[in-house]
């Protein structure tokens, strides 16, 4: 039964309204038949009983008279015009004693009553307890008794029965057309209710069908639209909605086309780490860029970890931690992986790390990028430059054998002429023991000076590979022990303005490399262009965490047109036996990449000026060893 | 008596000037001189030196270094042949270049560094053209 009503709710809309109208409207009818056809029943059987009951009393009277008289012809007479009733079965006068004195069906005369009933009545008759009409109804006859008195005698009984088919037959046939009266209306109430059901539930049927083709994936079918009434307005609203969904699944699909084509363009590769369920996914570029098929290799962080060089490993889980600790932190990293053939190769990661409301870090959506070629290039590049380097390095010593050339001179011919006297001395013999003396001492002072040059010589050429820490000052003093004769030789005034007392943790001998080839150039712009009066100045500042100095010359300047072009390599404005090209180029290298500070050229009034700033400290490493 | 014994006698009554901007060099040709000649000035540079010799008793010698500061050695000794052609002057130079130089500019030019054997043959020369 409760299954059955679950299936009815599970029934269309349609057949609900149907079956639910149709039943209530059924069972209604069926009530009113019923109550209409049990009134009309109970009419009946009433009518019968009286009609009974009154044939009884009349039938008693015309007994008495007989009886009284003694003339049972007369009371068989009058037996035989009563049994012309219809329904009469039979009829009969019955003695008080019990036996029958009048009966219609002749045979049973004389014969004593032996029913329950009869004698029961009987016995309450001889009590005159009852005397009035006593009728007991059954399903096919009613027999009714009754007392003949003469005054307040007592003189016998009359029992009549009559047949009772008639009337129920009558009852049947009233049900059995109101039975069928109930299903004529029963099936005239299906048919009209199906006809307006139907016209109501159309538009929702059609509606439905429209959803049921949307849900089957075609998005252009639209729910039909017409007339007024709250079927429209959904109708309409639930178009509305579907272009809605239209429009929003089309503006998707470009944005991951879009998404597609930029993650094909780029060649990166993808994955997406689900921090909270520890599970991640790559993409198939970003196994191939490590050399695998797609099946090849497992969606696992295991499989992740163990792709990373070890000696990369502490710096990508910092990365990673880093860029969880807070949002707005982008994780980045430059590391090496194995690929399936078991190279290393470079790749750039970078993500970004998702929050949830509480601030956890959840999820994190990256990409690989493959820079092994650059990597490569940029190792070239740097081969290259090294190269550049000792080249450079090559030119400075040439140049500074020149420059040591000029500063031996002197101390050489102060070493010959003391030699010279000492032999004169001799020749002349005029030796004087002061005289000699004094002589060697001037040689060993010459001697001593020759040293510390070879000694400068050879710590410039030193590659120094730890930083030591200096001051500015000291880097020029040592750069005029270099060359200050060959300034001195073109009249060349070399001037230190030191405003810093502070102290530089740098590369000392490359800084002397660079400050030579600035003092040389500054020389050789003096010496070409005949400046009268010629000098190179040399300031040196503090800044907050650097130092800066500038080297300028009254030589007239750098030509407007190149000053953008000096520190390129193999540019030169000198012939081909006094420049190289590299020694501005080399400057800046040093300066920038291992000194990790700046050089900018520019013209005064007088001249040209370079001007250096060099971090005061830096932890960068020299690539330079 | 030997060789520079006998130039000594010969030279000794002369006045020498000698002009070089390095101290230590002007200093000892200054004392390698003495040994030979009783009056030896020395000078910065040229412009000194020509102003000495000016100002002066005339000097019979000038030994001059060529790269000097404000005027070159072989200026110096064109300046002081114009005056006087009987003056002795020396060159002594530590560069080979010799572009425009004419030997009527100087009596001798010396190569360094000057050892005793290329002072002897100065000093030979020196004899000869006074005539001692």
């Amino acid at each position: 039964m409760i299954k059955n009503l679950f299936k009815f709710t599970s029934l269309s809309f349609r057949a609900q309204l149907i079956y639910g109208i149709g039943f209530f409207l059924t069972f209604l009818i069926f009530i009113f038949i019923y109550i209409e056809t049990s009134n009309n029943n109970t009419s009946t059987r009433k009518r019968e009983m009286t009609q009974a009951a009154d044939s009884s009393l009349v039938f008693a009277s015309m007994v008495k008279t007989w009886m009284m008289s003694n003339d049972y012809v007369g009371l068989e007479e009058a037996l035989d015009n009563f049994s012309m009733y219809d329904d009469l079965i039979f009829a009969a006068v019955i003695s008080m004693d019990g036996k029958v004195i009048a009966h219609t069906d002749r045979s049973l005369l004389g014969e004593y009553v032996a029913d329950k009933e009869r004698i029961l009545f009987l016995k309450q008759a001889h009590k005159k307890q009852d005397t009035k009409v006593k009728i007991l109804q059954y399903r096919d006859y009613i027999d009714i008794f009754k007392v003949i008195h003469n005054n307040d005698q007592h003189i016998g009984m009359i029992h009549l029965r009559f047949d009772q088919q008639q009337a129920a037959h009558e009852i049947a046939m009233r049900i059995y057309e109101g039975v069928g009266f109930g299903l004529l209306y029963l099936l005239a109430t299906f048919v009209v209710l199906y006809l307006i059901v139907n016209t109501f539930t159309r538009r929702l049927s059609s509606l439905f069908e429209t959803i049921r083709q949307v849900h089957k994936g075609d998005k252009e079918v639209r729910a039909v639209e017409d007339g007024t009434g709250e079927l429209n307005i959904l109708s309409h609203e639930f178009n509305l909605m579907l272009d809605a969904i239209t429009l929003g699944e089309k503006v998707l699909q470009k944005t991951k086309e879009q998404l597609d084509y930029a993650v094909k363009g780029t060649r990166d590769g993808l994955w997406d780490w689900d921090v909270d369920t520890d599970t991640i996914y790559f993409s198939p570029r970003f196994k191939e860029i490590m050399g695998y098929e797609d099946n090849e290799f497992p969606n696992s962080l295991k499989a992740w970890e163990a792709s990373i060089h070890p000696d990369d490993m502490a710096k990508v889980t910092q990365a990673i931690e880093l860029s969880h600790s807070k949002p707005g932190i982008f994780y980045e990293s430059i590391h090496r992986i194995l690929k399936k053939d078991g190279n290393w190769i470079w790749v750039m990661d970078r993500a970004q790390t998702i929050f949830n409301e509480e601030g956890k870090a959840v999820r994190m959506v990256g990409f690989y990028t493959d820079i092994t070629k650059q990597k490569q290039l940029e190792q070239e590049l740097l081969e290259q430059e090294e190269m550049m380097i000792a080249q450079s390095r090559h030119v400075a010593m040439g140049e500074m054998i020149g420059m040591i050339a000029h500063q031996w001179r002197q101390p050489i011919t102060v070493i010959a002429m003391g030699a010279n006297n000492m032999l004169a001395d001799i020749a002349l013999e005029d030796v004087h023991i002061e005289n000699f003396k004094h002589e060697s001492q001037q040689i060993l002072k010459q001697t001593e000076y020759l040293s510390k040059t070879i000694d400068d010589f050879r710590t410039f050429f030193r590659p120094n590979k730890e930083k030591d820490e200096i001051k500015v000052i000291d880097i020029f003093n040592e750069a005029r022990q270099i060359m200050g004769k060959s300034l001195e030789n073109h009249n060349i005034e070399l001037t230190f303005v030191d405003n810093s007392n502070e102290t530089l943790l740098t590369y000392s001998r490359e800084l002397l490399q660079v400050v030579l080839n600035l003092l040389k150039n500054a020389k050789e712009a003096l010496e070409a262009r005949n400046t009268k009066d010629p000098y190179i100045n040399v300031t040196i500042e503090n800044l907050t965490e650097s130092i800066v100095f500038t080297v300028c010359d009254n030589g007239g300047g750098i030509d407007k047109a190149i000053l953008e072009r000096i520190f390129e390599p193999y540019f030169s404005t000198k012939d081909d036996k006094t420049g190289t090209g590299l020694g501005l180029y080399m400057s800046k290298t040093i300066i920038e990449k291992h000194l990790h500070g700046t050089i900018r050229a520019s013209n005064d009034e007088k001249g040209a000026c370079f001007t250096i700033v060099l971090p005061r400290i830096f932890n960068g490493e020299s690539t330079n060893e | 008596m030997n060789d520079l014994q006998i130039i000594r006698e010969k030279i000794n009554p002369l006045r020498v000037l000698i002009v070089d901007d390095e101290d230590a060099i002007l200093e000892g040709m200054i004392s390698f001189m003495q040994k030979f000649c009783g009056h030896v000035d020395g000078a910065k540079n040229g412009e000194i030196a020509l102003k000495m010799v000016q100002e002066q008793e005339p000097y019979d010698i000038v030994m001059t270094d060529v790269r000097m500061p404000k005027m070159t050695g072989w200026e110096l000794a064109r300046e002081l042949k114009n005056r006087d052609q009987e003056i002795f002057v020396a060159v002594m130079t530590g560069s080979p270049e010799m572009d425009g130089i004419r030997s009527e500019d100087c009596d001798i030019y010396m190569a360094k560094p000057i050892d005793i054997d290329k002072m002897k043959l100065m000093l030979e020369a020196l004899i000869e053209k006074k005539g001692l």
